[in-house]
Protein backbone atom coordinates (compact mmCIF):
# COMPACT_ATOMS: atom_id res chain seq x y z
CA UNK A 1 0.00 0.00 0.00
CA UNK A 2 1.29 3.43 -0.80
CA UNK A 3 -0.47 7.01 0.68
CA UNK A 4 -1.47 9.87 -0.73
CA UNK A 5 0.69 12.96 -0.53
CA UNK A 6 -1.53 15.11 1.58
CA UNK A 7 -4.26 13.75 3.39
CA UNK A 8 -2.52 10.07 3.62
CA UNK A 9 -5.12 7.64 1.88
CA UNK A 10 -3.74 4.60 1.29
CA UNK A 11 -3.87 2.43 -2.24
CA UNK A 12 -2.82 -0.22 -3.86
CA UNK A 13 0.37 -0.63 -5.35
CA UNK A 14 2.22 -3.81 -5.89
CA UNK A 15 -1.15 -5.92 -6.25
CA UNK A 16 -2.32 -6.83 -9.65
CA UNK A 17 -5.79 -7.37 -8.15
CA UNK A 18 -7.36 -4.69 -6.03
CA UNK A 19 -8.22 -6.71 -2.56
CA UNK A 20 -11.23 -6.34 -0.69
CA UNK A 21 -9.02 -4.91 2.45
CA UNK A 22 -7.36 -2.09 0.07
CA UNK A 23 -10.48 -0.68 -0.84
CA UNK A 24 -11.80 -0.88 2.87
CA UNK A 25 -8.60 1.24 3.63
CA UNK A 26 -8.87 3.15 1.40
CA UNK A 27 -12.49 4.09 2.74
CA UNK A 28 -11.49 4.37 6.10
CA UNK A 29 -8.87 6.74 5.24
CA UNK A 30 -11.37 9.18 3.17
CA UNK A 31 -14.02 8.49 5.86
CA UNK A 32 -10.76 10.08 8.29
CA UNK A 33 -10.00 13.06 5.83
CA UNK A 34 -13.23 14.26 5.59
CA UNK A 35 -13.36 14.29 9.33
CA UNK A 36 -10.93 16.65 9.21
CA UNK A 37 -12.29 18.84 7.23
CA UNK A 38 -15.37 18.94 8.98
CA UNK A 39 -13.19 19.62 12.11
CA UNK A 40 -11.30 22.41 10.45
CA UNK A 41 -14.93 23.59 8.98
CA UNK A 42 -16.33 23.99 12.22
CA UNK A 43 -13.25 25.61 14.28
CA UNK A 44 -12.81 28.31 11.51
CA UNK A 45 -12.37 31.59 12.90
CA UNK A 46 -13.20 30.80 16.09
CA UNK A 47 -10.05 31.87 17.79
CA UNK A 48 -10.31 32.83 21.43
CA UNK A 49 -10.35 36.46 22.12
CA UNK A 50 -10.60 38.18 26.03
CA UNK A 51 -10.37 41.27 27.49
CA UNK A 52 -9.84 42.60 31.22
CA UNK A 53 -10.21 45.37 32.78
CA UNK A 54 -9.13 47.02 36.13
CA UNK A 55 -12.68 48.66 37.11
CA UNK A 56 -11.54 49.93 40.93
CA UNK A 57 -8.83 52.30 41.42
CA UNK A 58 -5.19 51.03 41.33
CA UNK A 59 -2.16 52.62 43.17
CA UNK A 60 1.02 53.20 41.03
CA UNK A 61 3.94 53.80 42.57
CA UNK A 62 6.40 56.40 41.02
CA UNK A 63 9.08 55.21 38.88
CA UNK A 64 7.93 51.54 39.35
CA UNK A 65 6.40 49.02 36.20
CA UNK A 66 3.52 47.73 37.85
CA UNK A 67 1.54 45.11 37.01
CA UNK A 68 -1.91 45.83 36.59
CA UNK A 69 -4.60 43.46 39.19
CA UNK A 70 -7.53 43.02 36.87
CA UNK A 71 -10.69 43.11 38.51
CA UNK A 72 -13.36 42.43 35.60
CA UNK A 73 -13.27 39.92 32.91
CA UNK A 74 -15.37 41.64 29.92
CA UNK A 75 -14.67 38.57 27.80
CA UNK A 76 -13.17 35.45 28.66
CA UNK A 77 -14.34 33.06 25.68
CA UNK A 78 -10.94 30.34 25.30
CA UNK A 79 -13.17 27.59 26.76
CA UNK A 80 -15.59 27.94 24.60
CA UNK A 81 -12.80 28.21 21.58
CA UNK A 82 -11.85 24.41 20.13
CA UNK A 83 -8.57 26.05 19.22
CA UNK A 84 -7.78 26.94 22.92
CA UNK A 85 -10.00 24.81 24.90
CA UNK A 86 -8.99 26.61 27.97
CA UNK A 87 -9.85 30.47 29.72
CA UNK A 88 -7.17 32.77 29.25
CA UNK A 89 -7.67 34.50 32.60
CA UNK A 90 -8.36 33.37 36.16
CA UNK A 91 -8.95 35.58 38.91
CA UNK A 92 -6.57 33.31 41.19
CA UNK A 93 -3.81 35.67 38.96
CA UNK A 94 -5.46 38.35 38.22
CA UNK A 95 -2.35 40.06 36.45
CA UNK A 96 -1.99 37.58 33.81
CA UNK A 97 -3.32 36.53 30.62
CA UNK A 98 -1.94 33.04 30.23
CA UNK A 99 -2.21 31.05 27.05
CA UNK A 100 -3.88 27.84 27.19
CA UNK A 101 -2.43 26.36 23.77
CA UNK A 102 0.55 27.69 21.30
CA UNK A 103 -0.94 30.69 19.15
CA UNK A 104 0.39 33.84 17.55
CA UNK A 105 -2.29 36.51 19.44
CA UNK A 106 -2.61 40.38 18.80
CA UNK A 107 -2.51 42.34 21.96
CA UNK A 108 -4.02 45.63 22.94
CA UNK A 109 -3.15 47.25 26.27
CA UNK A 110 -4.42 50.58 27.31
CA UNK A 111 -4.31 52.66 30.43
CA UNK A 112 -5.05 55.92 31.83
CA UNK A 113 -3.23 57.24 35.34
CA UNK A 114 -5.10 60.65 37.07
CA UNK A 115 -1.53 62.75 37.61
CA UNK A 116 -2.66 64.61 40.30
CA UNK A 117 0.40 66.81 40.64
CA UNK A 118 2.04 67.88 37.38
CA UNK A 119 5.23 65.46 36.45
CA UNK A 120 7.41 68.59 36.01
CA UNK A 121 10.45 69.02 33.02
CA UNK A 122 11.42 65.12 33.56
CA UNK A 123 7.89 63.31 33.33
CA UNK A 124 6.86 60.68 31.50
CA UNK A 125 4.12 58.10 31.58
CA UNK A 126 3.88 54.24 29.81
CA UNK A 127 1.61 51.35 29.12
CA UNK A 128 3.24 48.31 28.35
CA UNK A 129 2.56 44.84 27.64
CA UNK A 130 5.13 42.46 28.89
CA UNK A 131 5.72 38.94 28.63
CA UNK A 132 5.91 36.29 31.54
CA UNK A 133 6.48 38.79 33.93
CA UNK A 134 9.82 40.43 32.17
CA UNK A 135 10.19 44.04 33.21
CA UNK A 136 12.29 45.26 30.34
CA UNK A 137 13.96 44.24 26.72
CA UNK A 138 12.44 42.47 24.28
CA UNK A 139 9.30 41.03 26.62
CA UNK A 140 8.26 44.00 27.14
CA UNK A 141 6.58 46.48 24.76
CA UNK A 142 4.84 49.29 24.17
CA UNK A 143 4.51 53.52 24.68
CA UNK A 144 5.78 56.17 26.68
CA UNK A 145 5.57 59.86 26.35
CA UNK A 146 6.04 62.88 27.89
CA UNK A 147 2.83 64.88 29.24
CA UNK A 148 3.45 68.63 29.46
CA UNK A 149 5.53 69.61 32.60
CA UNK A 150 2.56 71.53 34.21
CA UNK A 151 -0.22 69.25 32.71
CA UNK A 152 -2.66 67.18 35.33
CA UNK A 153 -5.21 64.86 35.32
CA UNK A 154 -6.30 61.87 33.34
CA UNK A 155 -3.15 60.96 31.12
CA UNK A 156 -4.43 58.08 28.98
CA UNK A 157 -1.87 55.62 26.83
CA UNK A 158 -2.45 52.76 24.48
CA UNK A 159 0.11 49.95 23.10
CA UNK A 160 -0.37 47.37 20.75
CA UNK A 161 1.88 44.71 19.82
CA UNK A 162 1.90 41.21 18.46
CA UNK A 163 3.71 37.86 20.38
CA UNK A 164 3.98 34.32 19.61
CA UNK A 165 3.31 32.17 22.98
CA UNK A 166 3.59 28.62 24.40
CA UNK A 167 1.38 27.35 26.35
CA UNK A 168 1.43 28.66 29.68
CA UNK A 169 2.84 32.01 28.45
CA UNK A 170 0.65 34.73 29.88
CA UNK A 171 0.91 38.59 29.35
CA UNK A 172 0.33 41.25 31.44
CA UNK A 173 -0.52 44.84 31.03
CA UNK A 174 2.15 46.91 33.35
CA UNK A 175 1.92 50.81 34.01
CA UNK A 176 4.74 53.60 35.00
CA UNK A 177 4.79 56.89 35.48
CA UNK A 178 7.79 59.11 37.09
CA UNK A 179 8.39 62.71 37.32
CA UNK A 180 9.00 65.33 40.07
CA UNK A 181 6.04 64.43 42.48
CA UNK A 182 6.60 61.13 45.14
CA UNK A 183 3.22 60.17 44.14
CA UNK A 184 1.66 57.69 44.14
CA UNK A 185 -1.02 58.14 41.54
CA UNK A 186 -4.13 55.97 40.69
CA UNK A 187 -5.40 54.51 37.75
CA UNK A 188 -8.65 55.96 35.69
CA UNK A 189 -11.40 54.10 36.73
CA UNK A 190 -14.22 55.98 33.90
CA UNK A 191 -11.86 54.33 31.11
CA UNK A 192 -10.08 52.07 32.93
CA UNK A 193 -7.14 49.99 32.17
CA UNK A 194 -8.03 47.59 29.80
CA UNK A 195 -5.55 44.25 28.07
CA UNK A 196 -7.20 42.33 25.13
CA UNK A 197 -6.46 40.37 22.65
CA UNK A 198 -7.16 37.79 20.27
CA UNK A 199 -5.79 34.51 18.88
CA UNK A 200 -4.76 35.41 15.03
CA UNK A 201 -2.87 32.41 13.86
CA UNK A 202 -2.02 28.70 14.79
CA UNK A 203 1.50 27.90 14.41
CA UNK A 204 1.01 24.39 13.94
CA UNK A 205 -0.83 25.00 11.07
CA UNK A 206 0.67 24.42 7.40
CA UNK B 1 -11.66 1.67 -18.51
CA UNK B 2 -13.06 3.92 -15.69
CA UNK B 3 -15.98 5.96 -15.13
CA UNK B 4 -16.54 8.90 -13.64
CA UNK B 5 -19.15 9.84 -10.87
CA UNK B 6 -20.97 12.87 -12.39
CA UNK B 7 -19.99 15.73 -9.91
CA UNK B 8 -16.71 15.67 -8.98
CA UNK B 9 -15.52 13.40 -11.80
CA UNK B 10 -13.98 10.78 -9.96
CA UNK B 11 -12.72 7.89 -11.60
CA UNK B 12 -14.01 4.06 -10.79
CA UNK B 13 -13.30 1.21 -12.40
CA UNK B 14 -16.21 -0.36 -14.42
CA UNK B 15 -17.34 -4.17 -14.52
CA UNK B 16 -15.42 -4.96 -17.35
CA UNK B 17 -12.24 -3.67 -15.74
CA UNK B 18 -13.01 -3.92 -12.26
CA UNK B 19 -10.39 -3.94 -9.38
CA UNK B 20 -7.43 -2.43 -11.38
CA UNK B 21 -4.80 -0.95 -9.18
CA UNK B 22 -4.70 2.03 -11.44
CA UNK B 23 -8.28 2.81 -11.02
CA UNK B 24 -7.32 2.96 -7.15
CA UNK B 25 -4.72 4.89 -7.71
CA UNK B 26 -6.41 7.21 -9.74
CA UNK B 27 -9.59 7.47 -7.44
CA UNK B 28 -7.16 8.22 -3.94
CA UNK B 29 -5.35 10.71 -5.53
CA UNK B 30 -8.12 12.55 -6.88
CA UNK B 31 -9.99 12.69 -3.40
CA UNK B 32 -6.71 13.63 -1.88
CA UNK B 33 -6.64 16.71 -4.50
CA UNK B 34 -9.92 17.67 -3.93
CA UNK B 35 -9.90 17.52 0.25
CA UNK B 36 -6.94 19.14 0.21
CA UNK B 37 -8.30 22.40 -2.04
CA UNK B 38 -11.50 21.90 0.48
CA UNK B 39 -9.07 22.42 3.52
CA UNK B 40 -7.19 25.24 1.82
CA UNK B 41 -9.17 28.44 3.44
CA UNK B 42 -9.32 27.19 6.40
CA UNK B 43 -5.62 26.29 6.83
CA UNK B 44 -5.17 29.77 5.22
CA UNK B 45 -7.19 31.55 7.84
CA UNK B 46 -6.07 29.47 10.74
CA UNK B 47 -2.38 29.81 9.99
CA UNK B 48 -2.90 33.54 9.03
CA UNK B 49 0.61 35.04 7.47
CA UNK B 50 1.87 36.81 10.03
CA UNK B 51 5.58 37.59 11.03
CA UNK B 52 7.24 39.45 14.67
CA UNK B 53 10.92 40.36 14.29
CA UNK B 54 13.07 41.31 16.87
CA UNK B 55 15.89 43.29 17.27
CA UNK B 56 19.37 41.83 19.41
CA UNK B 57 22.08 44.16 18.80
CA UNK B 58 21.80 48.26 20.25
CA UNK B 59 22.33 49.65 16.71
CA UNK B 60 25.34 52.76 17.12
CA UNK B 61 24.63 55.90 18.46
CA UNK B 62 23.55 59.15 16.01
CA UNK B 63 22.54 62.34 16.70
CA UNK B 64 20.39 63.25 14.04
CA UNK B 65 19.21 61.41 11.07
CA UNK B 66 17.19 57.99 10.85
CA UNK B 67 18.52 54.25 11.59
CA UNK B 68 16.46 50.94 10.83
CA UNK B 69 15.36 48.33 12.88
CA UNK B 70 17.79 45.86 11.97
CA UNK B 71 16.06 41.60 12.69
CA UNK B 72 18.81 40.06 14.45
CA UNK B 73 16.09 37.08 15.49
CA UNK B 74 12.81 35.87 13.88
CA UNK B 75 10.37 35.17 16.53
CA UNK B 76 7.45 34.36 14.21
CA UNK B 77 7.35 34.33 10.18
CA UNK B 78 5.20 32.25 8.59
CA UNK B 79 5.82 34.36 5.38
CA UNK B 80 9.29 33.23 4.79
CA UNK B 81 9.28 37.44 4.07
CA UNK B 82 12.13 37.96 6.90
CA UNK B 83 15.86 37.38 6.68
CA UNK B 84 17.62 37.27 9.85
CA UNK B 85 19.93 40.42 9.59
CA UNK B 86 17.63 42.30 7.38
CA UNK B 87 15.35 45.23 7.99
CA UNK B 88 12.97 44.88 5.28
CA UNK B 89 9.68 42.16 5.30
CA UNK B 90 8.66 41.02 1.82
CA UNK B 91 5.49 40.69 0.51
CA UNK B 92 5.45 36.53 -0.98
CA UNK B 93 4.79 37.34 -4.28
CA UNK B 94 2.01 34.10 -4.73
CA UNK B 95 -0.02 36.37 -2.11
CA UNK B 96 -2.70 38.58 -3.95
CA UNK B 97 -3.74 42.01 -3.03
CA UNK B 98 -4.07 42.16 0.88
CA UNK B 99 -4.69 43.77 3.59
CA UNK B 100 -1.89 43.97 6.27
CA UNK B 101 -1.70 45.50 9.62
CA UNK B 102 2.11 45.95 10.72
CA UNK B 103 2.96 47.62 14.07
CA UNK B 104 6.45 48.15 15.93
CA UNK B 105 7.55 49.17 19.38
CA UNK B 106 10.46 51.21 18.35
CA UNK B 107 13.13 51.07 21.80
CA UNK B 108 15.53 54.04 22.12
CA UNK B 109 18.49 53.58 24.09
CA UNK B 110 20.53 56.16 25.26
CA UNK B 111 24.21 56.06 23.93
CA UNK B 112 26.15 58.98 25.11
CA UNK B 113 25.31 62.16 27.06
CA UNK B 114 22.31 63.36 29.20
CA UNK B 115 19.23 63.40 26.71
CA UNK B 116 17.42 66.63 26.26
CA UNK B 117 13.94 66.74 26.78
CA UNK B 118 11.80 67.55 23.64
CA UNK B 119 14.56 66.67 21.28
CA UNK B 120 12.91 64.92 18.38
CA UNK B 121 12.85 61.45 18.89
CA UNK B 122 10.38 59.52 15.88
CA UNK B 123 8.99 56.07 14.70
CA UNK B 124 8.70 55.50 11.24
CA UNK B 125 6.92 52.28 9.25
CA UNK B 126 7.51 52.58 5.48
CA UNK B 127 5.72 50.23 3.61
CA UNK B 128 6.23 50.10 -0.17
CA UNK B 129 3.51 48.52 -3.07
CA UNK B 130 3.05 47.91 -6.22
CA UNK B 131 0.09 48.84 -8.25
CA UNK B 132 -1.11 45.30 -10.30
CA UNK B 133 -1.61 46.65 -13.81
CA UNK B 134 1.25 50.03 -14.05
CA UNK B 135 3.38 48.09 -12.13
CA UNK B 136 4.29 52.07 -10.33
CA UNK B 137 5.22 51.72 -6.85
CA UNK B 138 4.25 53.91 -3.95
CA UNK B 139 5.45 54.34 -0.55
CA UNK B 140 3.44 55.23 2.60
CA UNK B 141 4.45 56.11 6.16
CA UNK B 142 3.34 56.19 9.44
CA UNK B 143 4.31 57.98 12.08
CA UNK B 144 4.92 58.37 16.14
CA UNK B 145 6.59 61.07 17.70
CA UNK B 146 7.52 60.49 21.67
CA UNK B 147 10.08 63.55 21.71
CA UNK B 148 12.58 63.38 24.80
CA UNK B 149 11.79 63.22 28.41
CA UNK B 150 14.67 61.91 29.62
CA UNK B 151 13.28 59.68 31.29
CA UNK B 152 16.16 56.79 31.07
CA UNK B 153 14.94 56.34 27.21
CA UNK B 154 12.03 56.66 25.13
CA UNK B 155 9.55 54.23 23.68
CA UNK B 156 7.61 54.25 20.75
CA UNK B 157 4.48 52.20 19.66
CA UNK B 158 3.22 52.82 16.54
CA UNK B 159 0.98 50.93 14.14
CA UNK B 160 -0.98 51.21 10.24
CA UNK B 161 -3.26 48.98 8.13
CA UNK B 162 -2.30 49.05 4.38
CA UNK B 163 -3.46 47.15 0.98
CA UNK B 164 -0.43 45.80 -0.38
CA UNK B 165 0.68 44.05 -3.55
CA UNK B 166 3.96 42.40 -3.77
CA UNK B 167 4.95 45.21 -0.97
CA UNK B 168 7.48 45.52 1.52
CA UNK B 169 7.77 46.76 4.98
CA UNK B 170 10.31 48.51 7.41
CA UNK B 171 10.58 50.29 10.51
CA UNK B 172 12.60 53.07 11.26
CA UNK B 173 13.77 55.32 13.81
CA UNK B 174 14.06 59.12 13.28
CA UNK B 175 16.21 61.37 15.80
CA UNK B 176 17.01 65.09 15.11
CA UNK B 177 18.47 66.63 18.89
CA UNK B 178 21.95 66.64 20.42
CA UNK B 179 23.07 63.91 22.17
CA UNK B 180 23.47 60.13 20.75
CA UNK B 181 20.70 57.66 20.69
CA UNK B 182 20.13 54.33 18.88
CA UNK B 183 17.92 51.50 18.61
CA UNK B 184 17.81 49.43 21.58
CA UNK B 185 18.03 45.87 21.32
CA UNK B 186 14.61 44.08 21.93
CA UNK B 187 12.98 46.53 19.39
CA UNK B 188 9.96 44.49 17.46
CA UNK B 189 8.43 44.56 13.91
CA UNK B 190 5.46 42.85 13.26
CA UNK B 191 2.82 42.33 10.70
CA UNK B 192 -0.17 40.49 10.30
CA UNK B 193 -2.50 39.89 7.12
CA UNK B 194 -6.01 41.08 7.74
CA UNK B 195 -7.58 39.62 4.27
CA UNK B 196 -7.91 39.74 0.40
CA UNK B 197 -8.48 43.59 -0.91
CA UNK B 198 -11.62 42.52 -3.75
Amino acid sequence: MRKTPYERIRYPWTDDVVAATDVQAMAQDIDQALVATETLGANFSRFASVAVTRAAVQSIPKAALTAISFDTAVLNNGANSPLANGAWFSAGSPTRLTAPVPCVVLASGAGGINIGTALGVNGAIQVTIALNGASGGSGVQGEKWAPGSTTTGQQWTSALSMWKLVAGDFLELKMFWTGTPAGPFNTDTVSPPTLSLMMVALPAVS
Amino acid sequence: MSGNTPVQGYPYPLTTDFADVQDSFRLAMAIDEDVRAEQAPFRAFLGRPSFIARQTVTGSGFIAGSQGMTFGAIDWDNTGGLVVGGSTWTQPNSQQPSWWLFGATVLVSIVSGTPVVGDLCMGKITVTTTDQVTNVSTTTNAYQRNDDSNTNGEWINLFTMVPIFHGVASCTLILNGSTQKAVLAGSRFWGMNLGPVT
